[in-house]
């Protein structure tokens, strides 16, 4: 039925496309910093959303402010005082992520530095300078790395690919062999 | 060309799964043990199609092939194609288990579409006209699959509105970049196989 050049060309197309395969993802990265809270959306292949809509909701779905991601694909706002939110970035064509924060994930920062001084540091302000300085490094350092893993979280592997044919062909193999069973017992 | 889980509300996914269903019972009947590797192999096709990027500018789309389904497969498309969309959102988390009705009624229909449009080919005679038809074919489905989502976002309220204008021009490099594909997949069959293409007709001897 199907000529061995057609074979030929269709698998010359799979696997010229396999090595370049990468799911077109909406991302979402946030993370809460002084009390703002910071958004940053990427597709998986690493291309910034142009003019993405930013929706944030409360647990109760009530909208409480929407904005545009800039041209780095990010957006901040002030921490709300609900209890938790939904943050939404929309960049069109039905590519829509949302992630959710809850209480303390929202201020794991402190916007005043004096609050995290507990008890035990003696009172010396540097050191509560220091460590809203610290974290603020650390979230900044993480941010590169909280993004290749979400990349390679959506990545494509061969194996993916080769599997889902697998399956497809097997799929359709086992209904033609079950069709044609019941063919042949009338 | 996927629509995402999480947009949609519950009537809209009850709609899409409806059309899904009855579009795959009704393209399914009296299917030939024989056409089931023709169907298998353009599944597979499909299921990969959409890893295909093709870089436009800044932004990249990828391929969706429904058009080409329909082309090869007549109506039996639908079929494949609901089950190339199910494998990509089990495998790839393309779109999302609640959705692919929605997206199956999408990309089927414009498949069905394409098949219609490649029928009329009978109608004309013209040097080419295959390759000719399988443009418009391609660029017909991309076209009715781009305004079944506009619509399926409009369901979902006035947010989307905006949204689903910007889909018709976005959607013209897809129907150009389609149509040419399915012209030269069209093309190369002609010459190497030309009666896997649906609805075809052995040439009057001269």
């Amino acid at each position: 039925m199907i000529s061995r050049v057609n074979r030929l060309f269709v698998f010359g197309l799979l696997f010229l496309f396999a090595s370049i395969a990468q799911a077109h993802k909406l991302n979402i990265f946030t993370y809460a910093e002084s009390g703002k809270i910071f958004v940053e959306s990427y597709f998986s292949d690493g291309i910034i959303p142009k003019d993405a809509r930013v929706t944030v909701r409360d647990g109760n779905k009530n909208e409480l402010l929407s904005g545009i991601v800039n041209a780095e694909g990010s957006y901040t706002f002030d921490a709300p005082k609900a209890e938790k939110i939904i943050i939404m970035v929309d960049a069109g064509l039905g590519h829509v992520v949302s992630a959710t924060l809850e209480g303390g994930e929202m201020t794991s920062v402190s916007a005043d530095p004096s609050s995290a001084v507990t008890a035990g540091d003696a009172g010396i302000p540097a050191v509560a300078g220091l460590e809203a300085q610290i974290r603020k490094a650390v979230a900044e350092a993480n941010k590169p790395l909280a993004r290749e893993i979400s990349q390679l979280k959506n990545k494509v592997y061969t194996s993916d690919i080769i599997g889902g044919l697998g399956f497809i062909f097997g799929f359709l193999g086992l209904y033609a062999f079950l069709k044609a069973r019941k063919e042949g017992g009338k | 060309m996927h629509i995402s889980e999480g947009i949609l509300q519950g009537p809209t996914i009850a709609v899409g799964f409806a059309v899904a269903a009855v579009g795959a019972a009704l393209t399914m009947r009296k299917m030939d043990l024989e056409e089931i590797p023709k169907i298998s192999v353009i599944t597979a096709l499909f299921f990969v199609a959409s890893l295909i990027k093709v870089p436009i500018g800044v932004a990249s789309i990828h391929l969706i092939l429904n058009g080409v389904a329909g082309i090869v497969l007549g109506k039996r498309a639908f079929v494949a194609i609901m089950i190339g969309i199910i494998f990509q959102a089990i495998i790839f988390g393309h779109g999302g288990l609640s959705v692919i009705g929605v997206n199956t009624a999408m990309m089927g229909t414009g498949a069905l579409v394409a098949y219609a449009v490649w029928q009329l080919r009978h109608r004309f005679s013209f040097a080419k006209k295959e390759v000719v038809f399988a443009f418009i074919a391609a660029a017909m489905a991309t076209i009715t699959s781009g305004s079944i989502l506009a619509l399926a976002l409009i369901s979902t309220g006035e947010a989307f509105l905006t949204n689903a204008s910007i889909i018709f021009t976005m959607h013209i490099p897809i129907m150009i970049i389609e149509g040419l594909v399915a012209s030269a997949i069209v093309g190369f069959l002609l010459k190497t196989k030309p009666e896997v293409l649906a609805g075809y007709k052995r040439p009057d001897t001269k």
